[in-house]
C-alpha cells in the first residue's frame, strides 16, 4: 500500500509519476513502471480516474459525479473507496 | 592420473534479437535436439550457459555468464537448471517483443495460448491440446512481437527447444499421442523433464485466429471456464510477462492489441478428463468462425454447467452404489416386440435425450390428429442402460404404436440405418430426436409416397429457424469449417403448395424413403459427421432423385446449453468422410485440402495417414 487512507475530500488526487493508461476495447488499464505492474479499472473505477487530473479536488468530483449520477447511492464513500484503492495500489497520489 | 577428454557442442539460442550461446556434451545430444549453430564462432559471446560433466561421474555443473555455478547437479536438475538459465539470460535484455511465460500450440495460423506461472498447469494442458491435433511449440516461453507494416498483424514465435517438465506427476502416457513414447526422460526436482518427437519451435507467424487459455490446476479440482473481457485478458498477459521492465509502456499496447484480437478464457481444471467434450469443442469453435463476446461467455457458462452435471450424475451414481451395494448396474429395458405396420414410420435415435424424444412424438401426435393409427413410432436408444433408457422405455405404456429398440452397438450417424431395419411401415421419416413439424405435412407426405409406391427418391424439406421465417431449403455442395454443405434457401420452396425440386443435399434432420430403397450408411462410419452430401449422392448413383418437398417443413432444436453427452471428433469426421467418398468412387483432394486448410497441413496429414492405413485405402 502506498499513502495513507484518504480522508480529507479538500486534497486534490492526481495520477502517480509515469503512470501509463490504455484503453482496451473501451476499458482502461493502468501501469506503474516502477512496479511493472498493471491496474484494471472497472467501469466505475474507470469514471473516478477520468476526474483525477489534478485540477478538481475529491469534494468536487464527489459533486460532478453526482449531478451525473443523481440516483447513486453511498457516493461518497464508494469515491473515497476507489480513490484509496488506486492510491493503494500506486497509480494515484492523494496530497 | 586419469585423463578423459569430452566432447562438447557450441550452439545458440535466440528469442528475437537476443542471443545466448550455449555449450554442453556432445554425450546430451538426445536432449539438446533442434538448437542452431552459433551464428560467428570468432565473436567471443556475450552471453553464455555452459552445462558440463562433474567427477565424480553422474554430476553435473551448469556455469553461466552471469550467476555463480550450480555445482554437484545431477542430470535431471541440471537440464532443468541450464534451461532455467537460459531463459533468464534471453528475456533479461530482450527489447523488440514481449516475452510470455506461456506455452503455445498452432494449427496452421490458429493458434493457442497458456499464459501462467510456474505450476499453473500449462504444460499439462499443452500435453492435451497435443492429443487433439494441435502442434506444440513451446510450454515455457514465446514472444509476441508486432508485424513488419502498418497492418496491425500480431506475429508469435515459440522459440525455446527444451525439453516440456511436467510438475506434477501422473501417467505421463495418458498425456501423449496414442503410441507416442517420449523420445527420453528424466526425473528431476522440478518435475518430470520429457523431450518429444515433433515438438518444434516455430517463428514469426502472422496471428489470424487465436484462443488465450489462462489456466489454473488444481489436482482433482472443478472444472471452471470464465469468459475474459479484452481489458481483462490484457491484465493477465501482463502479469506473464517476463520482460515488461525493458518493453515502453511495460508492453501494454502489444498485450493490448493481441488481447482484442483473441479469445480469452480462464480455465481451472482438475484433471484432463475434464477438458474432453468441453475444452476441446470450444477450442475449436473459436478457432472455426469468429465468436462475439457474449457468445463465448454464453459457451463458457454452459460447458461449465455440462462438467457440473456430469460429475452430479457420476455423484449420484456412486453414492446409489454405496448405499445399495447389491444394486445391479441399470437395467436395459426390453425391446418392444410387437411390431405396428402402418403407413408411414416415423424414426428417431437418441442418445440421452428423452425430452427431446418426448416433444418431438408428442408434437406430432398432438398436431395430426388425422393420423392416429396411420403412424409408427420407432425409437432407437443409442445408450441402453443410460438415465434415460427407461422412460423412454415406458413411453410405449401411452403411445399407441410405440416401439422401444436399445442398441448400443452402433452409434453416432450409422445409427439411423437401424430406425429403417426397425421399421414395420413401407414407408419411413427419419428424424433427429430434436425436431418439430409443421401441421399437417405427415398427411401430405404419405399421400406423396403412396402416389409414388416405388420411390427410390429421398424427400426432404425446408428446414425453418427458430424466427419462423428463415428458411434452409438445401444445401451448397461446398466446403466450409470442416463440414460438406454450407446451408442455402432456394426461393421455389417458398410457396408450400409448390411443386418438390431436385437439391443437392441438405441437413439430415428430416428425411423420408421408401424402406425397401433405403441404400444405407457405411457401416463403418463412426461418431457424427460425413453423411450429407454421401447419402444424397448415393440415392442418386442407385437412379433416384434427391428432392426437396415445399410442404415438408420442419424445426431444429440446434441448441444444447447443457451441451451434448457425446463427444463429436474431428477424425471421426474425417474418416467418415473418407469412406463415404471412398466408396462412392468421389475423389477426396478437395476435402483432403479443407481439412489441411482448417487444421494444419501436418496435422491433416497426419490423421487422413492414420485413417487410410486403418481402412487400407492407398
Amino acid at each position: 500500500m502506498t499513502g495513507s487512507p484518504v480522508t480529507s475530500i479538500d486534497h486534490i488526487p492526481v495520477p502517480a509519476a509515469g503512470v501509463e493508461m490504455e484503453v482496451v476495447d473501451g476499458e482502461v488499464l493502468l501501469y506503474h513502471p516502477q512496479q511493472t505492474r498493471a491496474v484494471y479499472l472497472n467501469p466505475t473505477a474507470a469514471v473516478v480516474w477520468g476526474l483525477c487530473d489534478g485540477s478538481r479536488s475529491i469534494g468536487e468530483i464527489i459533486r460532478v459525479l453526482g449531478e451525473s449520477y443523481p440516483d447513486a447511492d453511498s457516493l461518497t464513500d464508494d469515491v473515497l473507496a476507489t480513490l484509496n484503492q488506486l492510491q493503494g495500489n500506486g497509480v494515484l497520489v492523494v496530497g | 592420473m586419469f585423463l578423459s577428454s569430452v566432447e562438447m557442442r557450441q550452439k545458440s539460442v535466440c528469442l528475437g534479437s537476443s542471443r545466448v550461446a550455449v555449450t554442453y556434451p556432445a554425450a546430451l545430444d538426445l536432449w539438446f535436439d533442434g538448437l542452431v549453430e552459433p551464428a560467428d564462432e570468432s565473436i567471443a559471446p556475450r552471453k553464455w550457459v555452459r552445462l558440463s560433466a562433474q567427477n565424480p561421474l553422474g554430476r553435473f555443473e551448469v556455469r553461466t555468464s552471469l550467476d555463480p555455478p550450480a555445482t554437484g547437479l545431477d542430470l535431471g536438475d541440471a537440464l532443468a537448471t541450464f534451461w532455467e538459465r537460459v531463459s533468464f539470460l534471453l528475456v533479461g535484455d530482450l527489447r523488440d517483443a514481449i516475452a510470455l511465460h506461456a506455452a503455445a500450440l498452432c494449427q496452421g495460423d490458429r493458434f493457442v495460448l497458456l499464459p501462467g506461472l510456474t505450476g499453473s498447469g500449462k504444460t499439462r494442458l499443452s500435453l492435451w491440446y497435443r492429443t487433439q491435433g494441435f502442434d506444440l511449440g513451446t510450454d515455457e516461453v514465446m514472444t509476441v512481437s508486432p508485424g513488419t507494416d502498418e497492418t496491425g498483424d500480431i506475429v508469435l514465435s515459440s522459440v525455446l527447444t527444451r525439453p516440456v517438465i511436467l510438475k506434477a506427476l501422473g501417467d505421463v502416457n495418458t498425456l501423449l499421442r496414442p503410441g507416442e513414447t517420449p523420445a527420453v526422460q528424466q526425473n528431476s526436482s522440478c518435475g518430470l523433464l520429457l523431450r518429444i518427437e515433433g515438438v518444434t519451435p516455430w517463428t514469426r507467424r502472422t496471428v489470424d485466429r487465436a484462443i488465450i487459455v489462462f489456466p489454473r490446476f488444481t489436482p482433482g479440482g472443478q472444472f471452471n471456464v470464465t469468459a475474459l473481457t479484452p481489458g481483462e485478458a490484457c491484465l493477465c498477459l501482463i502479469e506473464s510477462c517476463l520482460n515488461a521492465r525493458n518493453l515502453p509502456r511495460g508492453g501494454l499496447s502489444l498485450a493490448s492489441l493481441l488481447a482484442c484480437r483473441a479469445s480469452a478464457i480462464t480455465l481451472e481444471y482438475g484433471e484432463t478428463c475434464q477438458l474432453d467434450g468441453t475444452l476441446d469443442v470450444l477450442t475449436r469453435q473459436v478457432l472455426a468462425t469468429p465468436t462475439a463476446r457474449e457468445d463465448l461467455a454464453a459457451l463458457c457458462e454452459a460447458f461449465t454447467a455440462r462438467v457440473a452435471m456430469r460429475n452430479a450424475v457420476v455423484a449420484a451414481s456412486s453414492a446409489s452404489a454405496q448405499t445399495s451395494v447389491d444394486t445391479p448396474k441399470r437395467a436395459i429395458p426390453a425391446p418392444t416386440e410387437k411390431r405396428f405396420p402402418r403407413r408411414l414410420t416415423v424414426g428417431m435415435a437418441t442418445y440421452d435425450d428423452y425430452d427431446g424424444a418426448y416433444f418431438t412424438i408428442q408434437s406430432i401426435r398432438l398436431n395430426n390428429p388425422e393420423l392416429e393409427g396411420a403412424l409408427e413410432f420407432v425409437v432407437i436408444d443409442n445408450n441402453p442402460g443410460g438415465p434415460c433408457s427407461a422412460a423412454l422405455s415406458d413411453l410405449g405404456k401411452w403411445i399407441e404404436g410405440y416401439r422401444y429398440v436399445p442398441s448400443g452397438e452402433w452409434n453416432g450417424t450409422a445409427v439411423r440405418n437401424m430406425v429403417f431395419e426397425e421399421s414395420s411401415s413401407p414407408f419411413v421419416l427419419c428424424i433427429d430426436s430434436h425436431v418439430l413439424i409443421v401441421p399437417g405435412s405427415l398427411s401430405k407426405l404419405i399421400s406423396y409416397f403412396e402416389s409414388d409406391p416405388e420411390s427410390r427418391d429421398l424427400v426432404q424439406g425446408p428446414l425453418i429457424y427458430d424466427d419462423l421465417r428463415t428458411k434452409s431449403t438445401h444445401m451448397e455442395p461446398q466446403w466450409r469449417a470442416g463440414m460438406y454443405g454450407t446451408w442455402a434457401n432456394d426461393p421455389r420452396g417458398e410457396d408450400p403448395a409448390a411443386s418438390g425440386f431436385d437439391i443437392a443435399m441438405q441437413g439430415l434432420g428430416l428425411f423420408a424413403c421408401r424402406r425397401a430403397a433405403w441404400p444405407g450408411f457405411n457401416p463403418k462410419f463412426r461418431g457424427f459427421g460425413g453423411e450429407e452430401g454421401y447419402i444424397h449422392e448415393k440415392i442418386r448413383q442407385r437412379g433416384g432423385r434427391t428432392l426437396c418437398l415445399p410442404f415438408l417443413r420442419w424445426m431444429h432444436r440446434f441448441g444444447r446449453p447443457l451441451g451434448a453427452p457425446y463427444v463429436n471428433r474431428w477424425e471421426h469426421r474425417m474418416r467418415n468422410y473418407v469412406i463415404g467418398f471412398t466408396e462412392l468412387g468421389l475423389d477426396t483432394a478437395e476435402m483432403e485440402a479443407h481439412f489441411a486448410e482448417l487444421l494444419g497441413a501436418e496435422t491433416s496429414a497426419r490423421i487422413f495417414t492414420e485413417i487410410k492405413l486403418e481402412l487400407g485405402i492407398r
